[in-house]
């Protein structure tokens, strides 16, 4: 950009035309600004909708597929089959991609096969590229009882280095290959549709009429939600996760926020202007910056080992709740703030104590605003994973915490019933001990526990692509509830600044 | 009345204790952080038991100390001296860092007594493995503990977010401030800062699953191979997630810049190019430096992304294409593994955690002090 030279009074408007190119270009400039900032931002924002766009698109399988399994599951996930199922006439084909077949001996007799028709029966081994672990191979129409028939392929890879063998392939073409359908049975065959995707045990146990087939719902199904997490990605899910997600967040709320509100209020309005408020002040902004990786270090030096509270619900709520302390503390300090002054001295005015202004004028006023606060300081400790982690919550939990609200039950004690059998083996007269009243309801907070990102953070961390659907779908599920809980806070930020006009 | 005035000061007394507790946590980090760190660096010395052939000497030096396969003459072994305890005689050593040795030969007079370490969990570190060692691996066998290799990857990791993050959010920031009506803004603000509420995980998923991939196929255009694990995808991810931080808080810069300096630079015929460039970003400066600064520290304190994109193992490296881990994702390293309470691997994670927060402390600070300037300003 040039800039204008400034008419001399001597030469008024010598150059109008330079001027003109000079003030055009200055516009230009302006107006590219415009563009690309209007650009930069619709692309940040382009990018979180392709994010949960992707999420989705990825995760759905998981959200939506239901699995019918025969009662036997054990052993299975590795040796799967996947494709889709198409009718022919009364039996089933299924699509599956391009097998790779292993331990087929470069020989005359497989040499003589390629480009023909062949029936095989073998084990398979899952994969991007499923490979199938040979047991006899032959035509097509010599091997009976064949798991799967197509036209062979042999493929020849030069050796890398001089003096290497060739790498030699065993392939069996693309294309609808005819899988035995035959042993599905029946109840289960009617809850396939044609382009249903389905899973086929390929080992021999088919043949004993075990069978697992998976079906896609085109509505979310609530399996992903009641299953524990598994070794078979198609039958995880996060039932152990959201849970632990849920008592988590009810500790993290119930230190926070009673601990954050009343800080906020002492500082707001009980803090004398001094040294030590100044220290707490700069001290909440620097907490608000310590990264949360930090925090997990200090659950684990002072929760779990010298509170010696364990790698707990109670533990990872605490950390949460110290976590986001500073956020709700910063909320209830600007809701506080904006109260009027007047406020405060008509109440005093009117003989109230500090106290009783607080409690019947500031809390009720701020409390939209804390509330605020609240919601968004939940929304960051529920997607928090990075402490979780450091705690040790990183197990494989397939069991949920005993249930927070207490099943009171009238129980004789371990202790009751021996000291029973004493008295009775002394004197058989003796009456048999009441049973008496339970409180079960605290177990939970010791309980181990894993939580939603935590079970994200495993599945990415593995290399099936199944589980990474599974963590897209937990993705989903996460995000759904953080951003929920963000446009919640918005709206209500919204409302507030509406209403409240003082 | 006076029972009112006995409940209003417990009522006080509880609000402080609640507003100091914040003190009390800063000093449980620090202490923590430190409780694990001191033992950590601190020289340790070991008795050898060997009283028979201790007995009737009173000179002993460390003839031969074998560290992993080399023999080490000498070092590390600082001291070696014939301590009494009561009836008993032992050989006491000092070492710098027995993590290393697993066997030292002692002269005791005359003869030569041996003794096998096992590595045990008083193992202490040297200030210069710490600082001049390149690679940090604590549960190897023979466990290194190089800080540098995780500064690195944090410096690149970070460098690469502000690359990204600090021209759009700065344009993002002048353009909510000064071209946005003001109707438009209050919807683009808060989805915006959205970008900063995503789950980092959530994040660390969509660079290891989306962007790396991405990557790899546009290097692959140029016939370069690119690592399933890389800074640069991961860098990229984090700095779309605190594009947010610098926007919102230059934007707030700039609106606390008063309007009669924007209205001289239009009456002077500036445009809102000019205005935002040559007025704007000198006045509200500060701000803007705060904004970067604390999305600096955010960067370095990041863990998730990077523990999930750009690899675990520690490397000494500033090229962004390679995997490296930053000093966070050492830390998730290390605890993923079963590390036994007051090892020294289980202290180095909290060495390297207070390394993290020096240095998060010293860009938090700085950052505060700023925003407090500018909120003097005007």
């Amino acid at each position: 950009m040039t800039e204008p030279t400034p008419p001399t009074p001597d030469a008024p408007m010598r150059d109008v035309a330079a001027l003109r190119r000079n003030i055009a270009s200055r516009k230009r400039a302006d107006k590219s600004f415009f563009i690309s900032g209007a650009l930069i931002i619709f692309v940040s924002l382009g990018i979180l909708a392709v994010l949960f766009g992707n999420l989705l698109s990825e995760g759905w399988p998981a959200l939506t597929q239901t699995y019918y399994t025969k009662a036997d599951k054990s052993g299975f996930g590795r040796d799967d089959l996947g494709g889709e199922i198409t009718r022919v006439g009364d039996g089933w084909t299924v699509q599956i991609p391009l097998a790779t077949l292993s331990d087929i001996k470069d020989s005359d007799v497989s040499k003589g096969l390629v480009g023909k028709k062949v029936g095989i029966v073998g084990r398979l081994r899952g994969g991007a590229i499923p490979q199938i672990i040979v047991r006899e191979i032959g035509l097509a129409d010599q091997i009976a009882a064949a798991d799967i028939t197509g036209t062979l392929e042999r493929t020849q890879t030069p050796p890398a280095k001089p003096g290497d063998e060739a790498e030699v392939v065993y392939n069996i073409l693309p294309g609808p290959l005819a899988v035995n359908v035959d042993k599905i049975p029946a109840e289960e065959k009617s809850a396939l549709v044609s382009g249903t995707p389905v899973a086929f045990k390929m080992d021999d146990r088919v043949k004993e009429g075990r069978f697992t087939a998976r079906s896609v719902s085109p509505l979310i199904t609530k399996n992903f939600f009641t299953s524990f997490p598994s070794r078979n990605p198609g039958e995880a899910g996060i039932l152990s996760a959201w849970v632990g997600t849920l008592l988590v967040m009810l500790v993290t709320m119930l230190a926070a926020i009673p601990l954050g509100a009343a800080a906020g209020i002492y500082l707001e309005e009980y803090a004398p202007k001094n040294r030590l408020t100044s220290i707490i002040e700069i001290n909440i902004a620097n907490l608000a910056g310590v990264p949360s990786i930090i925090w997990g270090l200090m659950a684990l030096g002072l929760f779990v080992y010298t509170l010696a509270l364990g790698r707990s619900v109670l533990t990872a709520g605490l950390t949460l709740g110290l976590l986001v302390l500073p956020i709700v503390i910063i909320a209830t300090r600007e809701a506080i703030r904006s109260i009027p002054n007047t406020i405060r001295e008509a109440s005093i005015g009117l003989g109230a104590t500090k106290w009783q202004t607080i409690r019947y004028h500031i809390l009720p006023y701020s409390m939209p605003g804390i509330l605020t606060g609240s919601i968004i300081a939940m929304s960051r400790a529920i997607g928090e994973t990075a402490p979780l982690v450091t705690i040790g919550a990183l197990t494989f939990i397939a069991f949920l915490p005993r249930s927070p609200i207490p099943p009171i039950q009238r129980e004789i004690s371990v202790e009751q019933q021996s000291t029973y059998d004493l008295a009775v083996a002394k004197d058989p007269s003796t009456p048999p001990p009441q049973p008496q009243l339970h409180f079960t309801g605290g177990e939970w907070l010791t309980s181990e526990f894993t939580v939603m990102p935590i079970q994200l953070f495993q599945w990415v961390s593995r290399p099936q692509l199944e589980f990474h659907q599974n963590a897209a779908a937990t993705g989903v599920v996460l995000l759904a509830m953080t951003l929920t809980l963000n446009g919640l806070a918005i709206f209500l930020r919204f409302r507030l600044r509406r209403n409240l006009k003082w | 009345m006076s029972g009112q005035r006995v409940k209003e000061f417990f009522i006080e007394g509880f609000l402080f204790i609640a507003g100091a507790s914040s003190i009390l946590i800063t000093l449980g980090i620090v202490f923590v952080l430190l409780y694990e760190t001191i033992p950590f660096f601190a020289w340790q010395s070991r008795a050898l038991h060997l009283p028979e052939a201790v007995a009737g000497h009173t000179t002993v030096s460390a003839v031969l100390v074998r560290a992993g396969d080399e023999v080490v003459q000498g070092t590390p072994i600082l001291e070696a001296a014939i301590v009494e305890d009561g009836a008993r005689k032992s050989v006491q050593l000092v070492a710098s860092q027995f993590t290393r040795i697993n066997e030292i030969n002692v002269k005791v007079g005359d003869s030569i007594a041996r003794d096998t370490l096992v590595i045990s969990a008083d193992e202490r570190v040297r200030f210069t493995d710490f600082f001049g060692d390149r690679l940090w691996a604590p549960v190897f066998d023979i466990p290194r503990f190089g800080i540098w290799s995780l500064i690195t990857g944090t410096l690149v990791t970070t460098a690469v977010a502000l690359m990204v993050a600090v021209p759009a959010g700065t344009i993002s920031a002048i353009w909510l401030s000064e071209y946005c009506n003001p109707a438009l803004r209050e919807w683009i603000k808060p989805t915006l800062e959205l970008l900063a509420a995503v789950p980092t995980v959530v994040y660390g998923y969509f660079a290891l699953l989306v962007v790396t991939p991405l990557l790899q196929r546009l290097f692959g255009l140029v016939g370069y191979d690119l690592d399933g694990f890389n800074m640069l995808s991961a860098g990229l991810v984090m700095g779309i997630m605190i594009i947010p931080y610098i926007a919102s808080l230059s934007e707030d810069a700039m609106r606390a810049v008063p309007m009669q300096m924007r209205e001289g630079s239009y009456a002077m015929g500036a445009t809102r190019f000019q205005t935002a460039v040559r007025v704007l970003i000198p006045a509200a400066l500060s701000g803007m430096t705060a904004a970067y600064i604390l999305a600096i520290s955010r960067a370095v304190g990041e863990t998730m992304i990077v523990a999930l994109a750009a690899g675990l193992q520690s490397k000494f490296t500033l090229d962004p294409t390679e995997s490296a881990a930053t000093i966070s994702a050492a830390i998730v390293q290390a605890v993923m593994g079963d590390l036994p309470h007051e090892s020294t691997a289980y202290r180095a994670v909290f060495a390297a955690g207070l390394g993290l927060m020096i240095i998060t402390l010293f860009f938090n600070i700085a950052g505060h002090m700023l925003r407090k300037r500018y909120r003097e300003a005007y």
